[in-house]
């Protein structure tokens, strides 16, 4: 897999997080993964199809999931992940993956997206991808979220 | 085309005309008037309109009482309120009751149109999606028994909203002119069991078993998908399927906030299957 498949994803972070509200988004660590991904506690799988085919996950703790969810809804205090934070973190996701497969038809590639799924719980893991994946940690106002990108 | 038939309940000659006006040279036509709501209950048994607008104020009764009486003679009624008054409670009442959409007087042609629009477009879709749940259902039967030799014992359906996984989920996600997904579900247990059915062997690695139901779950979904493909047959209508992934892990909650699914729990001798299948836009 071609390391440049991250681009598209990371700017799409950096171009909706400041409409959102954050202020400062920045790129974190990058790195492989093999196998799995650790869930965090909440993990949201988008799909990917037509000319590039694959899967994200979005990974974030609880914690930093409320906090966007709640800076999302202009500052509404969300104390649990309930149906709208729910809503929120689902549709934010969306939001970026959308914006990176525009990208990506704008280099020439025709991606389709599927609906995110909204994974929760404790101690699980997922497999994005038969082979290695990319990771990558962007953090918008300290908030870390954890992109897991599997491309066949 | 045949148009669509429209009852109005209204008790005002004039807010009736301001209704038939509103649906001038439209696909709407009004096929009744009723002025009272006991002649609205009358009219909708004898014409079996495809939607009916109605006011809260009648001379006889209240209007989301007559909406009730109506959706009780017909569950799958297409009622809309248009009224002088439009408030929350109003709208958070015939919501409950079952009523599809709130306007307020003068009603503007365009909003009335676009409500209507919607209305008839979220029904095709239902019906179409709960039609499209069968080819699932043939796949997922089907394949266990032709792939494993098994018979499935019994096949149970179920509307849900959200799903709790039993161990090992996949998840193949559905887009293009519908958007959904389709997910698999067995316990990590019954995963083995049927994995080791699939491979004809006895002994089984996790690899095994997370490549079998991943690719099991693959099959039932291009095979699915295919059949709905060759009904819809327009290149437009195509419905594609985003790669599989996995989840592993015990009570784990899989939520699509806009979706509508169904769950079908197959029974087979070494235990259930789930398939839980879902659309966006659905109900």
């Amino acid at each position: 897999m071609d390391v440049k498949v991250i681009n598209p994803f990371i700017d799409a972070i950096m171009n909706i997080m400041p409409q959102l509200g954050f202020q400062n988004v920045v790129k974190g660590k990058l790195s492989v993964g093999e196998q799995f991904v650790d869930s965090k506690g909440i993990t949201v799988l988008v799909g990917l199809t037509d000319q590039l085919r694959g899967n994200i996950a979005y990974n974030f703790t609880e914690a930093t999931a409320m906090s966007i969810a709640s800076k999302m809804m202009m500052g509404m205090p969300v104390a649990t992940l309930d149906d709208l934070a729910q809503s929120a973190i689902s549709e934010l996701t969306n939001m970026v993956t959308g914006n990176a497969a525009t990208r990506f038809e704008k280099d020439g590639l025709r991606v389709d997206i599927s609906p995110p799924s909204l994974v929760v719980g404790e101690n699980f893991k997922l497999k994005v991808s038969n082979a290695k994946f990319l990771v990558v940690e962007m953090i918008a106002d300290s908030l870390i979220i954890e992109l897991n990108i599997g491309i066949e | 085309m045949n148009k669509i038939r429209v009852l109005i309940v209204d008790d005002s000659p004039f807010s009736q005309r301001l209704i038939k006006d509103a649906l001038k040279e439209s696909k709407y036509e009004v096929c009744g008037c009723a002025g009272t709501g006991s002649d609205g209950i009358r009219q909708y048994r004898e014409l079996q309109p495809d939607l009916v607008t109605m006011d809260l104020t009648l001379p006889d009764m209240d209007g989301l009482e007559c909406c009730r009486e109506l959706l009780t003679i017909d569950p799958a009624g297409k009622i809309v309120v248009v009224s002088a008054m439009k408030d929350e409670a109003i709208i958070n009442r015939g919501t409950a009751i079952g009523v599809k959409a709130f306007f307020q007087k003068p009603v503007k042609s365009e909003a009335l149109l676009l409500g209507f629009e919607q209305i008839i477009v979220q029904q095709r879709n239902e019906a179409g999606q709960l039609h499209f749940l069968e080819y699932f259902i043939a796949a997922f039967t089907k394949n266990i028994i032709d792939m494993t030799g098994m018979d499935v014992l019994s096949v149970d359906h179920s509307t849900i909203q959200s799903v709790v996984s039993h161990g090992l989920g996949v998840i193949i996600g559905i887009t293009g002119s519908q958007q959904g997904r389709i997910m698999l579900d067995v316990s990590m247990d019954v995963a083995q069991e049927f994995t080791k059915k699939l491979l004809r062997t006895d002994v089984v690695a996790d690899e095994d078993v997370f490549n079998s139901i991943s690719e099991f779950t693959n099959i039932i979904a291009g095979h699915s998908i295919s059949e709905i493909n060759n009904v819809l047959k327009a290149k437009e209508f195509e419905i594609r399927l985003t790669p599989p992934s996995i989840i592993i892990g015990e009570s784990i909650a899989i939520i699509n906030p806009k979706m509508t699914s169904n769950t079908v729990t197959a029974k087979t001798a070494i235990g259930s299957l789930h398939m839980n299948v879902g659309f966006v836009g659905g109900k």
